[in-house]
């Protein structure tokens, strides 16, 4: 395919009048039914890489994703635009609804599914039966140990290729060390496989690390910032009722800024509306949680403030990278106050079993055995019974499935190599925690640099990075003060009574 | 502060008689017959379901708050009564909330559903009108996306007579609201490049806890579906939109299925054989069907002479509880047959 006529469908389908770096690159490797590799920066237009193909390729185009809300986002925007051979399928779905797609597979071109659900042997042979065009692994890096996002469910990925036939593998994902792409390569048996990978660091960000004394300072300087510079702002938190209580407290102190608050727990109406909203400049501020910004492509966000320490690199340069996509000067901006030090490790201890659990498990496991039981069939009253929360049994379900100790909600007791299972979980166990530990002290190292922000935060990922002259980053003299971004154009005020804006929303 | 109201409403209703649960069951809407009865009983039906999406710490939390502000006073484990400085502040407060509106019962699911397709109507109008097709519907539910699409296709060759006359309508009908309440409403719906409030942003720009929030919104939706049943004829759109819509009482599936077999004649032990369940789960079914059904013969199940012995010790004992009464009436009197005459009583008084 020559590359006008690439353009021209990019046009047709989706409106945009030229690629963004890598996109055709990949999309030409895609289509050549080649192994690719694509390491490409948030923000960066990755979804374009297999919805493009989705609708050229003459099979169905699979697309393996973690993240239930970005996938059902994502088929919502393509639907709008008049897309329609495409679905989401998750373990959220009505049955009823799951079972009418499953049944007509074949009507779609691009079927997004969760792991989980993939490896399911009935759908996995509905799956058999037709044409695989692609098989695309979104978040790659889920499939590696040394990732910050490690999901066991990825790991059976490779047979899951297997057995539909071996189609062309596109693995994607914005963070991936040389290490994790390694594995990644490695683990779905991506022959000859073409590598696209894009530096992730944006010469247009200023890098700001500020340390507060407390929750109250920190509030204050951010109010402080936002009074100062009208522009479109994302503040991250780790907790949800942070993310709300701070903007209420922000709303409070800026009156004439519009502020809002989003994260997962709220009503899909109420999410919907705030994250179009921003999108629409209806509003100037989000407090959120990591569930914010996945799919969202707002060019002109110019700061985005970390509230919390995040738990990892990866995590952190993800979510810069939702400013400033505009290529125009933004600002990222981390505080931390020396309590937010032991948060990280209270989270790390939250998604792990204690050792001494792991002991105790084994032993429940054992007695259950000989009296003859099963595992309950919810997970969450499983859980419940270990008195572990579900995060972590989560961890230890699947390490007591790859020993074969449990299949479903059956026990399998052998006596031989029970303490040797138990030890080996253990040590399973404390790999992870060091693994999440080490990435913790590389977050913490960071922002204790002495040296320039810049180059100490992308090293773990490249080789090189574009140095910056001017305004690189607070430990080489940039500050609020040499930032000069233009401000929101001043809406009109829709401050007037309910029947003009009735009025206007209705009939102009 | 609506929350509050609703609660100390709902209590002082039921008084001593239940535990602080039935009035949590009451507002999420528990379709089990013991709620059911509870909402008819107490005259309760309009706050039936009122907070769907309540949660039990949540409401938890509250009461102990209307505890410690002296506004309910505990009387027993789990059992609260409304304080006279409650039923002050309830005199004192309900006036200038919209209390009144509410029917819960009534538009259990209409109000909802009604509620989701217009606002999606508006945005599918308001977009279409300036020729934007790609937009992302705030609403996500078949239902609703499905009604609209119908609509759009049946009406889409005087698309532009249609928006007009939404307004028209609308105008005259929010008329009938408080300006605050017909702000809430209009800050609420989406238009062309132009996204609602979220229910965070109402209750900033309104001061109101933002629990109140949805409350408030359930509030203006009934009263909307209550004027347009009385005044159909003004509001020809917003009425098509309510028209399939049930809006009477609907019977848990199961006790309709018992209410068609009564009506072929069958006997209360052929209907449990038949259906394989316990008894006493059809009698729960016939006493369910009394509530609602204004033609229901009680005579079938008990004689005259056991009707009036009931209705005389409620009128005695001055109480509705079961067992009180099941001591004051002759031993082979069942409480199913209390149960059933409880029920008539408080169709009855309606
Ligand atoms: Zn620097």
């Amino acid at each position: 395919m020559t590359e006008q006529v690439l353009e021209h469908q990019l046009k047709k389908y989706f409106a945009y009048d030229s690629f963004r770096p890598g996109q055709k690159e990949i999309i030409r490797n895609v289509l050549k039914g080649e192994n690719v590799l694509g390491i490409l920066p948030t923000g960066s237009g990755k979804s374009i890489c297999y919805q493009l193909p989705a609708r050229i390729l003459p099979g169905i185009t699979v697309v393996v994703s973690p993240l239930i809300s970005l996938m059902m986002d994502q088929v919502k925007q393509l639907r709008a635009t008049g897309f329609k051979e495409v679905v989401a399928l998750n373990s959220f779905m009505d049955p009823a609804e799951r079972k009418r797609v499953m049944n007509h597979l074949d009507a779609y071109k691009l079927i997004y599914i969760s792991p989980e659900l993939l490896q399911k042997a009935k759908i996995l042979d509905s799956f058999k039966k037709q044409i695989i065009s692609l098989l695309t692994v979104d978040e790659a890096h889920c499939i590696s140990q040394w990732g910050h996002e490690f999901r066991p469910d990825y790991l059976k990925l490779d047979r899951v290729k297997r057995q539909l036939g071996n189609p062309p593998v596109l693995a994607l994902s914005a963070t991936a060390t040389p290490e994790v792409q390694q594995d990644i390569v490695q683990h779905l048996a991506m022959n000859g496989c073409v590598r696209h990978v894009y530096p992730m660091d944006r010469e247009n960000l200023s890098f700001l690390v500020q340390e507060a004394a407390d929750d109250q300072a920190k509030q204050a300087m951010i109010s402080e910032i936002a009074a100062e510079f009208h522009v479109p702002i994302l503040i991250y938190f780790s907790s949800r009722n942070d993310a709300q209580e701070v903007a209420s407290a922000l709303a409070d102190k800026l009156p004439d800024r519009r502020i809002a608050f989003y994260h997962g727990g709220m009503e899909q109406l109420d999410r919907i509306s705030v994250q179009q909203q921003f999108m629409n400049s209806q509003l100037d501020l989000i407090c959120c949680t990591s569930a914010f910004g996945m799919g969202i492509d707002k060019s002109d966000i110019r700061l985005v403030i970390h509230y919390h320490l995040p738990p990892q690199l990866e995590s952190f340069i993800q979510e810069i990278g939702r400013a400033g996509r505009d290529g125009r000067r933004s600002v990222s901006l981390l505080l931390f106050s020396p309590k937010d030090m032991m948060l990280p490790k209270s989270f790390i201890q939250h998604e792990l079993p204690h050792p001494k659990s792991i002991f105790t498990v084994f032993r429940q496991l054992k007695e259950l055995f000989l009296a003859g039981g099963d595992l309950p069939h919810k997970e969450e009253e499983t859980a419940q019974l270990f008195q572990l929360n579900e995060i972590q049994w989560r961890f230890l379900r699947q390490q007591l499935e790859k020993h074969g100790m449990i299949k479903g909600n059956r026990i399998f007791y052998n006596e031989a190599g029970w303490d040797d299972h138990c030890q080996a979980i253990k040590r399973q166990r404390d790999e992870r925690e060091w693994l999440k530990e080490s990435k913790l002290r590389e977050m913490l190292e960071w922002i204790q640099e002495k040296g320039c922000l810049r180059r100490n935060l992308y090293k773990n990922f490249q080789a090189s990075y574009r140095s910056v002259e001017k305004q690189c980053c607070s430990n080489c003299g940039f500050s609020f003060a040499d930032w000069d971004p233009q401000p929101t154009a001043r809406q009109e005020e829709a401050s007037g009574s309910w029947e003009i804006k009735l009025k206007e929303l209705l009939l102009s | 502060m609506l929350l509050e109201a609703v609660i100390l409403t709902c209590n002082s209703h039921i008084k001593q008689d239940r535990t602080i649960a039935a009035t949590y069951h009451v507002l999420t809407g528990k379709r089990s017959i013991q709620t059911l009865q509870d909402a008819h009983l107490y005259a309760l039906e309009s706050f039936f379901g009122t907070a769907k999406s309540l949660d039990k710490q949540v409401f938890d939390k509250k009461v102990d708050q209307l505890a410690r502000e002296n506004l309910l006073r505990q009387t027993a484990p789990s059992v609260y009564q409304v304080s006279s400085q409650g039923e002050e502040w309830l005199k004192h407060h309900s006036q200038q909330l919209p209390m009144a509106y509410f029917n819960g019962l009534a538009c259990h699911e209409a109000g909802n559903l009604f509620a989701k397709r217009l606002l999606l109507l508006v945005q599918t109008l308001t977009n279409s009108q300036n020729n934007h097709f790609s937009f992302i519907p705030v609403v996500d539910h078949q239902d609703a996306e499905n009604w609209v699409r119908q609509f759009y296709q049946a009406n889409r060759f005087q698309e532009n007579k249609l928006l007009p006359q939404l307004y028209k309508e609308l105008y005259h009908l929010l008329k009938r609201f408080s300006d605050r309440e017909a702000g809430m409403f209009v800050d609420r719906l989406t238009g062309y490049k132009n996204y609602g409030m979220s229910r965070f942003q109402l209750a900033e720009k309104y001061s109101l806890p933002e629990a109140d929030v949805p409350l408030y919104l359930l509030a203006i939706t009934h009263q909307m579906l209550t004027l347009l049943e009385e005044e159909n004829t003004k509001y020809r759109v917003l009425t098509y939109i309510r028209s399939d819509l049930q809006q009477s009482p609907m019977l848990t599936n199961s006790a309709a299925i018992t209410q068609r077999l009564l009506h072929q004649g069958n006997t209360i032990s052929q209907i449990a054989a038949k259906r394989r369940l316990k008894e006493n789960t059809i009698y729960d079914h016939v006493v369910e069907i009394a509530l609602y059904d204004a033609n229901f013969p009680t005579e079938h199940f008990m004689d005259r002479n056991t009707h009036l012995e009931i209705i005389h010790a409620i009128n005695q004992k001055k109480t509705q509880k079961l067992k009180q009464l099941k001591e004051a009436v002759h031993d082979e009197i069942s409480y199913f047959q209390i149960r059933l005459v409880l029920a008539r009583t408080n169709r009855i008084k309606k």
